[in-house]
C-alpha cells in the first residue's frame, strides 16, 4: 500500500512540473482598469485582500452571520483564508482555498483529484464528477456580493457578503487569479533548494553543531530509496512523507566581514541559487540584516539559532524560536510589576553593558515596563563593553541610588564583580540573565543566592532529560557532535517544524503557504523551550521564561519563582 | 444598477430555483440553545489593562454577562464571534452598559494584556467588553468548567454563554447567531 501511494505521489510530482507552467495566470487588463498598471492592480488587490481597504482607501464593508455588519479593516479576507489564500480549518469551519488555481478549476473530492491527475498522465480521462464547477468572473462576483457558491448553494453565514463596485471587484478578482498561482522559486521537478546561514564570528565547533541536523536530514532523504522498508526508520519516513519525493539540497551561505555587507553577500548567493526557504542558521551577532533580506526577498527563514532576533509584530518571513534576550528583559519587567510592594517605594537600577546582549535585555525590559504602566522609577546606567564596572563601582551605584531592584545586563564579564558584592548592607534584589550566564550559574556565591533572581528561558534541567533523546534521532547518521549550547537541538527543532510544514503544504509549494501552515500547528514539545506554540502571524514560538533562584551547594538546583509565562 | 449585479442576476435567479438548500438554513436555526449550570473555579484572570480580577467577581454582578472564548490571532471563528459582540454593543446603544461582555482567551501565552488591548481597539469595542487572559492552568480550568475545553486553538468552535444576574443558570449557545437572534437571547435574560 505504501509503495502504491509512493508511486502515486511520484507521478503527481512529475505532473506538477508541467502544472506549474500552465498555472501562470493570464490577466488581460479589463476596460474598467485601463488606467491602472498590472503592478497597481496587484498592489490595490493585495491591500483589499490583506487590509480590507477598497481602491479609494475606504473600508470594504459587508455582512456576516446574515445581518451583522462587518468592516474589513477589522478582519480581512486574509484573516480567514490566510495570506497565501490556501485556506484554513478552524474547528468545524473551513475557509476554503481562494487562490487562482483552486478557484478557476473545478473542485474534486481529494481522492478523485489524485486519480484524475494520474489518469490524465496516461492520456485517459476519468468520468469523475466535480463537487464544484470552476468559477468564472461572473460567478465569483456573485459569490462575493451575494454569497452564492458556483454550485448554486448559499454560503454559510460565516463567509461575509460584500458591498463593492465593479472596479473594485475586478481588482480583487485579478488579485485572486494571481494569488499563489506560481510555484515559488527554489522548487524544481526533482529538487527542493534550501539554504542555511553561518556568519564568520561563529566557531568551527558551533558551526558543525548547527550543520549536523541539516546534513542528517539530507542524508536520510538520500537513504529513502533503500531504507524506507526498514522498520526502524518507518516513523521518520512517515514524517518526511511529502518532502522526500524531491531531493533536498541545503546550501550553506557563509557571511563574512561586517554586518552591513551581509545584504550584498546574501543577494549574490540568492542570485546564484534561488532557494525556497532558509532553515535555521547561526550567528553571534544580531539577526537584523538577515531578517531584513528575508523580508525584502520574501523568503521564509525558519528558526535560526539566534538570541538576538528582530522584534516586530508586523514582519512576516522569519520565525524565531523565542524573543531571545529581549524576552528575558520583558519577563523581569512583568515579574517585578506583578509584586504587591508599593509602586512609590520601588526604585529600579538598570545597569547595561552596551553589547548587543545588554542592549537587547534592556530594550525588552523598557518595552514591557512601559506596557505595564511604569510602576516605579527606573534609573538606567550604561557602560561600554571595554569598561565594565567593577565591584567598587557597583557598590557606589547602589549607595547613590538606593535601589530596591537592580538589573545587571552584562553577561559573563560582570560575574566577578557580582561575586564580590557579598557583604553589602541592605542588599537589593539582583536580576541576571540566565541565558547569558547559563554555564556559570554555579559560580554565584551561596551568600548572595537569596537575593539573586535569574531569568531562565528554557525548560528546567530536571524536566529536560526526557526531551534530549530527540536530538539523537537526527544524529543517527553517526555524526559526533560537540555541543553544549543547545545549537544542535535548536536546529533539530527547526528541522522538525520544517517537516511539519512541508507535510501540510503537500504540493502547494508557495512560501507563504509554508509559513501559514507552520503557524497553524498545534503546540510542539521539543528540546530546550517548554513549548513552541503557534498562531497565524505569531513569530516567536516560545512565549515563556521562568524566573528562578539557585538552591544551595556547588551544583544548585534551579528553584522556580514564577510560572512559565509571567503576566 | 450595478453592472456586475445585472450580469449575475440570472445566476442568482437560478440559485433561487435550483439552488441546493443550505444545510444550516434547512434546520431553521444556525445554533443550539440549552440551559446549564456550571461550577466555576476560583481563579484570578488578567484583563486587557493588566488588572487582576477574580473570575467570581467578573461573573457575579447584577448585569447579564455574556462569555465567549477567542484568541488574538485566530482566523475564522473569532471574527464572527467578536463581530457579534461589537454589533450587540452598537445595537444596544445607550443600553450597552447594562450588559457585560467577557471574552476569555484560549491562547493565554500569546495574549498578553497588550495584545488583548489592541484586539479590542481593532474591533472598536466600547466599555463593557473586557478580554481576559491568565495562566494556562487557570484558563484550562475555566474552559473545562464551562464544558468548553479547547485543547488546541485550531480546533476552536463557536460557543457563547449568557448568565442571568443572581441565577445559577447559564444559557449555552452553540453555533453562530444572527445579530437579531443574539440581541433577543440577551434581552431574554433581562435588560
Ligand atoms: C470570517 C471569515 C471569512 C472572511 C473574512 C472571508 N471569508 Fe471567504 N469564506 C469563508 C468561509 C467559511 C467560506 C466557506 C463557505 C461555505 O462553503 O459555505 C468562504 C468561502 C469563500 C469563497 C468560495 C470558495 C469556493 O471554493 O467555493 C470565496 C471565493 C471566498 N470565500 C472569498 C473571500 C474573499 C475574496 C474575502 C474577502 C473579500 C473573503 N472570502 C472573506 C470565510 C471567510
Amino acid at each position: 500500500m505504501r509503495r502504491l501511494t509512493a508511486t502515486i505521489w511520484l507521478l503527481f510530482l512529475m505532473l506538477m512540473g508541467t502544472a506549474s507552467v500552465l498555472s501562470a495566470a493570464d490577466t488581460k487588463p479589463a476596460d474598467l482598469l485601463a488606467d491602472l498598471t498590472p503592478a497597481d492592480i496587484h498592489r490595490l488587490g493585495e491591500r483589499m485582500y490583506r487590509q480590507g481597504l477598497l481602491s479609494d482607501g475606504t473600508p470594504l464593508r459587508g455582512f456576516i452571520r446574515g445581518d451583522v455588519p462587518v468592516d474589513s479593516t477589522v478582519f480581512s479576507c486574509a484573516n480567514c483564508h490566510t495570506r497565501s489564500g490556501l485556506g484554513a480549518i478552524e474547528g468545524q469551519v473551513a475557509a476554503p482555498p481562494v487562490n487562482g488555481p483552486n478557484l478557476f478549476k473545478p473542485r474534486y473530492l481529494y481522492a478523485d483529484f489524485v486519480k484524475n491527475t494520474i489518469s490524465a498522465s496516461r492520456g485517459k480521462t476519468r468520468p469523475a464528477t466535480a463537487i464544484r464547477p470552476a468559477y468564472t468572473d461572473e460567478t465569483l462576483a456573485a459569490a462575493l456580493l451575494a454569497g452564492v457558491s458556483a454550485t448554486g448553494r448559499d454560503f454559510l453565514p460565516v463567509m461575509p457578503r460584500y458591498n463593492m463596485g465593479d472596479r473594485d471587484m475586478q481588482i480583487l478578482i485579478s488579485y485572486l487569479k494571481n494569488l499563489s498561482a506560481q510555484v515559488s522559486p527554489g522548487i524544481t521537478d526533482t529538487t527542493m533548494h534550501l539554504a542555511t546561514i553561518v556568519t564568520d564570528d561563529v566557531s568551527a565547533t558551533d558551526r558543525a553543531a548547527m550543520l549536523a541536523p541539516l546534513e542528517t536530514l539530507v542524508h536520510i532523504n538520500e537513504q529513502r530509496k533503500t531504507q524506507r522498508q526498514d522498520q526502524r526508520f518507518a516513523k521518520m519516513f512517515r514524517m518526511l512523507d511529502n518532502a522526500y519525493y524531491r531531493d533536498l539540497s541545503i546550501s550553506t551561505w557563509e557571511l563574512k566581514g561586517p554586518a552591513h555587507t551581509w545584504a550584498a553577500q546574501l543577494e549574490a548567493y540568492y542570485q546564484k541559487e534561488p532557494v525556497f526557504a532558509i532553515v535555521s542558521g547561526i550567528s553571534n551577532q544580531s539577526w537584523q540584516p538577515i531578517h531584513d533580506f528575508c523580508e525584502k526577498r520574501q523568503i521564509p527563514n525558519l528558526f535560526p539559532v539566534t538570541d538576538l532576533p528582530v522584534i516586530s509584530s508586523e514582519d512576516w518571513y522569519t520565525m524565531y524560536a523565542s524573543k531571545g534576550y529581549h524576552g528575558e528583559g520583558e519577563t523581569v519587567a512583568r515579574y517585578i510589576a506583578s509584586h504587591d510592594d508599593s509602586t512609590a517605594k520601588r526604585i529600579i537600577l538598570q545597569i547595561v553593558v552596551q553589547s548587543e546582549q545588554g542592549k537587547a535585555l534592556a530594550a525588552g525590559f523598557d518595552a514591557a515596563w512601559k506596557d505595564v504602566g511604569n510602576p516605579g522609577s527606573v534609573k538606567t546606567v550604561t557602560f561600554q563593553t571595554a569598561a565594565v564596572p567593577d565591584a567598587k563601582q557597583l557598590k557606589a551605584l547602589f549607595a547613590t541610588h538606593k535601589p530596591t531592584d537592580v538589573l545587571i545586563w552584562g553577561g559573563e564579564p560582570l560575574l566577578n564583580p557580582i561575586k564580590q558584592l557579598s557583604g553589602v548592607k541592605k542588599m537589593p534584589r539582583l536580576y541576571l540573565s540566565g541565558r547569558a550566564l547559563e554555564k556559570k550559574l554555579n559560580d554565584l556565591p551561596e551568600t548572595l543566592r537569596e537575593k539573586i533572581f535569574i531569568t531562565y528561558p528554557f525548560r528546567l534541567p530536571e524536566d529536560e532529560k526526557a526531551y534530549r533523546g530527540f536530538a539523537d534521532v537526527l544524529l543517527m547518521s553517526k555524526q559526533k557532535v560537540k555541543d553544549d549550547k543547545r545549537i544542535t537541538s535548536r536546529t533539530f527543532s527547526a528541522v522538525h517544524m520544517l517537516l511539519l510544514g512541508l507535510k501540510e503544504i503537500k504540493l502547494d509549494f508557495y512560501r507563504d503557504t509554508l509559513l501559514d501552515q507552520v503557524s497553524m500547528r498545534t503546540d510542539q514539545y521539543l528540546p530546550d523551550f517548554e513549548r513552541y506554540s503557534f498562531g497565524p502571524g505569531q513569530r516567536y514560538a516560545s512565549k515563556g521564561c521562568y524566573v528562578v533562584q539557585l538552591g544551595s551547594g556547588s551544583k544548585p538546583r534551579l528553584v522556580k519563582r514564577s510560572d512559565w509565562v509571567v503576566f | 444598477m450595478n453592472r456586475l449585479l445585472r450580469l449575475i442576476l440570472p445566476i442568482l435567479l437560478l440559485t433561487v430555483c435550483y439552488g441546493l438548500p443550505d444545510p444550516a438554513a434547512a434546520a431553521g436555526k444556525t445554533y443550539q440553545r440549552t440551559q446549564e449550570q456550571y461550577q466555576l473555579p476560583d481563579v484570578t484572570l488578567i484583563n486587557q489593562n493588566g488588572k487582576r480580577v477574580r473570575l467570581k467577581s467578573i461573573v457575579d454582578t447584577n448585569k447579564p454577562v455574556v462569555v465567549d472564548f477567542i484568541f488574538g490571532t485566530c482566523t475564522t471563528i473569532c471574527p464572527v464571534l467578536s463581530a457579534g459582540f461589537i454589533n450587540l454593543q452598537n445595537r444596544l446603544g445607550a443600553d450597552t452598559q447594562k450588559v457585560q461582555l467577557v471574552s476569555i482567551t484560549i491562547d493565554p501565552e500569546n495574549d498578553t494584556p497588550k495584545v488583548m488591548q489592541e484586539y479590542l481597539k481593532r474591533y472598536r469595542a466600547k466599555p463593557g467588553w473586557d478580554f481576559y487572559t491568565g495562566s494556562r492552568k487557570d484558563i484550562d480550568l475555566v474552559m473545562r468548567s464551562f464544558g468548553a475545553y479547547i485543547p488546541n486553538k485550531m480546533s476552536h468552535y463557536a460557543i457563547t454563554f449568557i448568565h442571568q444576574p443572581k441565577s445559577p443558570h447559564w444559557i449555552r449557545l452553540y453555533g453562530i447567531l444572527s445579530s437579531s437572534e443574539f440581541l433577543e437571547e440577551v434581552r431574554k435574560v433581562g435588560i
